[in-house]
């Protein structure tokens, strides 16, 4: 199949598809050196997972299955045992967005839940599909919404202006 | 004010502009660590297969007035084996249900994937649990069970009259982890489910069926049965009367080892028939290990298979197959909860469980080396741990340890109902697999045989 050409050459396919892997392990992981080990893993997978491309889907999305799991499963051993702290849901005050900038941006990703990461960095830099998104990080349509809202709320709640802002603005 | 779309839009265009800036190292093909790994890996494929061993091993039972069982033969020292990589793990967790009772269902976690049922469905009347890969990891088996009423299954209640239609099912794994059931043994009603144990070479299954429990002690193991299942044909050899609390098979697969007897907390209740027993597959000989009373639960056949290490009243004890010599490897201890010995897959080290305080406990990791060496080291452990939770406090301590197939974590499900996975090389943290969902400690009661409740199988090739 034509698809699977595109991944015949292994190495052509790396060069090619390499700096949108790393951009996609560095959404999730958070940290360059992480996420350079990240991709240099989900590569390790593809390779060995090559013969399971079946060319009914774009590549892309194939690839980036295996960096969203190499992704967690570094944060995974990155992190210590301990209890996971639920987000609980935030009172998001009404309409409150601005640009946000790009550092502001960054910092508020790091508020998520890893999983909740994934799911915004698949639909706001990869414009995938919740179907897609869900075949993805291997859940339902239903639980991909679910993730994206709560991820949003959260990030409206760390990116909105404060209280002063709203007084001295707000008349 | 900004509408949920604009948010988007501007959630959109900030995180592409934040990801466009940031390009990684180079990313030549031929200078990467991928590459490099795999061909690493690839020129390790290509080395020697591992023979399987040729011990050639005639049971010869002696008086039992202190000598020792001998096992005569040769074994041929195997080829390095080429590298192991760590697959799918497989454990046992549980949902209540509406009407009262539970449902258990066997899920699947991997270092690289999210943790996922595998095994059953979503609150209906059928547990599957118990989970145990194959060798090769490409076959799973597991136990099924109906629980008529509220009853639980692991109330300790020994109420087995409670369970319906348990069988012992064997299915195929495939790689992406989807399991596909491939035999039934069906074993009937008023049974425990069946922990099983895989032989070696996949061809046969051990389980134990106790008809009495360790938290109400009998002190006859009269009914108590070991079932030897021969996967071809469904042939169900029964070893009576014996109250198994562990087994393990030979690494040739020719023997299977029993530890019997009842777990006794107290040496003073110890059974008359707390003895190894040893049942040689081709002629069907059971025979009893003089020497080794007072076993206290578990035991574990070296990957060599030149020693079998059990839990004795005076601690660890190993026994040599061939000699017939026992050596001590620890002092006395106490264990409440958790198992050992465990061999690790590699032979370099073994684990076992040990009280702390109260019904505390930590693991245990010792490098026996030659545990028969006339001049042993002075110090065999190589550390002991438990996982801390929040505070320092020790909140994720491990019920019955399992070795990953490559030997360097040792994994268990914890007291808090996580899924955690400890190094025992290097300094890396421990991974969280899975946490707090469910995940149940199934320990087998009135089901006695004291197997890990998870189990880990080795990364399949595609």
């Amino acid at each position: 199949m034509a698809f699977r050409l595109e991944i015949a050459d292994f190495g052509e396919f790396y060069e090619r598809t390499y700096e949108v892997a790393y951009r996609t392990a560095l959404g999730i992981v958070r940290e360059p050196s992480l996420a350079a080990d990240a991709t240099q893993d989900a590569y390790v997978a593809a390779y060995r997972q090559r013969a399971t491309f079946r060319g009914d889907a774009p590549p892309g999305a194939w690839l980036n299955r295996i960096v969203v799991n190499a992704a967690l499963a570094t944060l995974r051993r990155r992190r210590p045992a301990q209890r996971v702290t639920d987000l609980s849901p935030q009172i998001v005050p009404d309409g409150a967005a601005r640009i946000p900038s790009r550092l502001a941006l960054l910092a508020a990703l790091d508020v998520l839940p890893a999983n909740h990461r994934a799911a915004v960095v698949l639909r706001y830099y990869h414009d995938y599909d919740y179907g897609t998104i869900a075949q993805i990080l291997d859940t339902t349509t239903t639980n991909v919404g679910a993730m994206l809202s709560r991820a949003l709320d959260r990030l409206k709640v760390v990116l909105a202006p404060d209280q002063d802002d709203i007084d001295r603005t707000g008349r | 004010m900004a509408s949920q779309a604009e948010f988007d839009r501007l959630l959109r265009s900030a995180l592409r502009e934040a990801l466009e800036r940031e390009t990684g190292p180079d990313p030549r093909w031929t200078d990467s660590p991928a590459a490099q790994r795999i061909e690493r890996g690839e020129r390790a494929e290509r080395g020697e297969r591992p023979l399987r061993l040729l011990a050639v091993a005639a049971l010869v039972a002696t008086l039992a007035t202190g000598a020792a069982l001998l096992l005569a033969g040769q074994t041929q020292e195997p080829p390095p084996a080429p590298a192991v990589a760590n697959g799918w793990i497989a454990y046992t967790v549980r949902q209540p249900l509406p009407a009262g009772g539970e449902d258990l269902d066997i899920w699947f976690s991997h270092v690289d994937r999210e943790p996922r049922r595998a095994v059953g469905a979503p609150a209906d009347t059928i547990s599957q649990l118990c989970p145990a890969f194959s060798a090769d990891g490409r076959r799973l088996a597991y136990a099924r069970t109906a629980v008529e009423g509220s009853s639980q299954l692991d109330d300790g209640s020994g109420n087995v009259a409670a369970y319906r239609d348990v069988a012992l099912v064997i299915a195929d794994v495939r790689p992406d982890g989807t399991v596909v059931d491939r035999q039934t043994i069906e074993l009937g009603d008023g049974v425990p489910p069946p922990c099983p144990v895989w032989a070696p070479g996949s061809e046969r299954i051990a389980f134990g069926l106790p008809r009495t429990s360790p938290i109400n002690p009998e002190t006859s193991p009269a009914g108590s049965e070991v079932q030897v299942v021969r996967l071809a044909d469904g042939d169900i050899t029964v070893l009576p009367d014996l109250l198994a609390t562990d087994l393990d098979w030979s690494p040739d697969g020719r023997f299977l080892a029993i530890s019997g007897g009842r777990l006794a907390f107290d040496p003073g209740q110890s059974l008359p028939i707390d003895r190894l027993h040893l049942y040689a597959i081709d002629t069907g000989a059971l025979e009893t290990i003089a020497a080794t009373d007072g076993p206290r639960g578990s035991l574990s056949w070296a990957p060599d298979g030149r020693a079998l290490a059990y839990t004795s009243l005076e601690g660890l004890r190993v026994l040599n197959t061939e000699s017939g010599e026992q050596a001590q490897l620890t002092g006395p201890y106490r264990s409440m909860h958790g198992i050992g010995p465990i061999w690790s897959p590699d032979g370099d080290r073994i684990a076992y469980q040990r009280s702390t305080f109260g019904e505390h406990h930590e693991v245990v990791v010792l490098e026996p080396g030659d545990p028969f060496d006339d001049d042993p080291p002075g110090e065999r452990v190589h550390g002991a741990f438990h996982v801390r939770g929040e505070s320092g406090r020790p909140g994720l301590e491990p019920f019955r340890v399992t070795w990953s197939p490559d030997s360097s974590y040792l994994l268990s499900v914890t007291w808090t109902g996580s899924l955690v996975a400890v190094p025992v090389k290097g300094d890396g943290p421990p991974i969280v697999l899975a946490r707090d969902d469910g995940i149940v400690p199934y320990e087998g009661y009135p089901n006695t045989t004291m197997v890990p409740i998870q189990t880990w199988a080795r990364e399949l090739a595609e």
